[in-house]
């Protein structure tokens, strides 16, 4: 699995430093933070810069249906209309929307087209009907085009959308019927959620079955955007990229992303540790290195050489810094699931769930204390998931 | 005119008034709602289908030859050179033991052989022949989904192997579902036969029944062919629990039953049985190759 910068508000030179350091391989555009020229003309300087970069633009429609929306640049897009309602989206609007987003993105230098979609509260909703219009469209649509740049369909799920599992089968029995080269999914948390790598095991082991699902028995390219650490499990069981950004709204979609007032904020500088399987805050390594605990914790990356000389609270960690070594620790961490048979990636996973847990144990046994996010809790969560999950697929 | 006693003179008498050319040569071939003759125009023979046409047989009927004109592979059987042709005017029936109700004959290609189901009360096929079976009537799936068209009824009865060259064809396509059509039997009537028919044909869940049910079909065929059990019927069982066994149980790998199966090919059969749809092969291209390549490698050892 390789990364991708879920881009967004505040870029700076963060991609360019990642695609050069390599600990990303590709961005996921967003329209919504950049003017479409802006957005043509950075998408043409990276792939001049980075050839081999995977790129693909999220169209981001899903959006539309905020009511008063904070949506910044996507009224400024040909495909995209503000504060739409379950009537608006007639038949003849899904036609117009995905032709006006298609001829948006082929100028664009994108390794994918990524269909527009609406996001879903259930399998058996309205608008999961929408959605499934909107990818049999794009599908349509797309083979009109004859190119060959591939096609992901968008599927945006709401987290609710993974308590059920006999209806998201039944939706998965219609998405394996689309004539496109994969998926680009992204879950929308609840609200309140707090932000984090946990996530309730039912459901967790839900998303991990449409991963595999899709990626591993069907064999579509499945990205994985708006993500973090559990995107290293999902590509245990088939996910190809996931996307992940510098601020907690790009690593951890919630509909405040698009609404006034809503969590854009900066993520309090962090430390992503591989041996954790999570990002814990400075001053929680700070007590690590306090008790020289530091080494087991660090990830090995070239990134992390500011903590070898000396303590983190004292090492200048701007938000450049901390996304590139966030990268980097998700990278390293997904690149240790080699892809081999499913049976045995589960099995390295589960394998080092259990040594960040017994690593978090000796941690804590030294007097360390974690908050919430930080700590432990989702590596519980990870190991119940993974047993439903083994049950779900014998 | 009873079609339960329709003996090979009348039909030949009904055929005179109706069709020039075309003979009765020999009495039914098989029985059930439509009766089966042979018959022949010229040297060519044909299989001629006899049938009472209530309106939901009409249909069907129509469907079943529009589907065979539209099918190009020469794994389905072929149509022959008539429409439908009415045989009698619908009356009542005398004995009162059927409906009212005409006539009808359509004819199609007569397959010289056997059918699989016969076939196999001799043992299961070598390896060789069930990839053969498997990849020819994949052949037949493909040419019917690419007319939106699902058999919904692939099972060892509805596959003949011609004798001249002991290929594999599906027949009797009396079940076709039409993407996009009316629905000719009820929702609540499951369409198939149990120990075939995969589960969303008859759970009443899944909305939505595509290629993959046929890929079901032939899946259960292969299971059989191979290691001579049908994968879901075990002795005493009644058509409840075959469909509960259908399920909620997976049959022993091939592999297990009879010992020189490729393991490849008894988990191609497995996935091919899956409970739902998404965890089947997506299209038959690819399953075409993943068997393809899992012959091949059993050739080569």
């Amino acid at each position: 699995m390789s990364i991708l910068a879920q881009h967004g508000f505040g870029k700076g030179q963060k991609i360019q430093a990642g695609l050069k350091q390599k600990t990303i391989s590709g961005v996921v555009f967003s329209p919504r933070d950049e003017e479409p020229s802006e957005l043509l003309s950075l998408a043409k300087g990276i792939r001049s810069e980075f050839a081999d970069a995977v790129l693909l633009m999220d169209p981001q429609v899903y959006a539309s249906t905020v009511q008063n929306p904070h949506d910044r640049h996507l009224p400024e897009y040909p495909y995209y209309s503000s504060e739409l309602r379950r009537a608006s989206f007639t038949t003849r609007f899904i036609e117009k929307t995905v032709k006006a987003c298609f001829a948006f993105q082929k100028p664009l230098p994108l390794t994918y087209f990524a269909a527009p979609a609406v996001s879903f509260a259930t399998p058996e909703d309205g608008w999961s009907q929408v959605a499934l219009q909107f990818a049999e469209e794009s599908i349509e649509q797309y083979a009109r085009l004859r190119s060959r740049r591939p096609l992901l369909v968008s599927l945006v799920l709401e987290e609710s959308a993974l308590a059920s599992r006999p209806a998201l089968d039944d939706l998965l029995d219609s998405l394996t019927t689309l004539d496109c080269t994969g998926f680009y999914v992204c879950l929308v948390r609840n609200s309140g959620t707090q932000y984090g790598p946990g996530m309730v095991a039912d459901r967790l082991a839900n998303l991990l079955y449409v991963a595999y699902a899709l990626g591993e028995a069907n064999e579509y390219e499945v990205i994985l955007g708006y993500t973090d650490w559990i995107g290293v499990l999902l590509h245990a069981v088939g996910v190809k990229h996931c996307a992940s950004g510098w601020s907690l709204g790009l690593r951890h979609l919630q509909w405040s992303r698009f609404e006034h007032g809503g969590f854009g904020r900066q993520p309090k500088e962090r430390y992503s540790s591989v041996p954790l399987l999570n990002s814990v805050f400075l001053e929680e390594l700070d007590a690590c290195w306090r008790a020289k605990r530091i080494e087991p914790v660090l990830s090995g990356v070239p990134q992390d050489k500011p903590f070898t000389v000396t303590n983190p609270l004292n090492v200048q960690w701007p938000q450049e810094a901390s996304t590139l070594q966030h990268w980097a620790a998700l990278s390293k961490a997904s690149r240790a699931t080699p892809a081999r048979a499913l049976t045995n990636r589960i099995a390295d996973m589960e394998k080092r769930i259990e040594e960040a847990d017994a690593a978090y144990v000796v941690l804590m046994n030294d007097g360390i204390q974690f908050s919430q996010s930080t700590g432990p809790t989702h590596l519980q969560q990870w190991k119940a998931a993974i047993v439903a999950f083994r049950e779900a697929i014998s | 005119m009873n079609l339960a006693n329709l003996s090979t003179e009348d039909l030949g008498q009904l055929l005179e008034r109706k069709v020039s050319g075309l003979k009765v040569q020999s009495a039914e071939i098989r029985g059930g709602q439509r009766r089966v003759f042979v018959g022949s125009i010229g040297k060519k023979e044909y299989a001629l289908k006899v049938f009472k046409g209530y309106s939901d047989a009409l249909v069907r009927a129509q469907r079943e030859l529009a589907t065979l004109k539209k099918c190009t592979s020469q794994h389905v059987v072929k149509p022959g050179p008539f429409d439908l042709i009415q045989l009698t005017e619908s009356e009542e029936d005398e004995s009162g033991g059927e409906e009212p109700g005409a006539l009808w004959l359509y004819v199609e290609e007569f397959v010289e052989g056997e059918s699989l189901r016969q076939r196999l009360l001799r043992g299961p096929l070598t390896m060789a022949e069930a990839f053969r079976l498997a990849l020819e009537c994949l052949d037949g799936i493909e040419a019917l989904w690419w007319k939106k068209r699902v058999h919904r009824d692939l099972k060892p009865a509805n596959v003949m192997i011609r004798s001249s060259d002991k290929s594999f064809l599906i027949i009797d396509v009396g079940y076709v579902l039409v993407l996009d059509s009316s629905r000719v039997t009820s929702p609540r009537f499951a369409v198939g036969t149990p120990g075939y028919m995969p589960p969303e044909q008859f759970s009443g869940r899944s909305p939505r029944v595509d290629f993959r049910a046929d890929v079901f079909g032939l899946g259960a065929c292969v299971y059989e062919a191979v290691t001579g059990q049908q994968p879901f019927r075990r002795p005493g069982d009644n058509r409840e629990d075959v469909l509960k066994r259908t399920l909620k149980e997976t049959p022993p790998p091939p592999a297990t039953v009879r010992l020189d199966t490729p393991l490849c090919l008894s988990e191609i059969v497995l996935r091919m049985l899956a409970k739902r749809p998404h965890l089947r092969p997506r299209n038959v291209p690819s399953l075409r190759k993943e068997l393809e390549q899992c012959r091949d490698k059993g050739a080569q050892k």
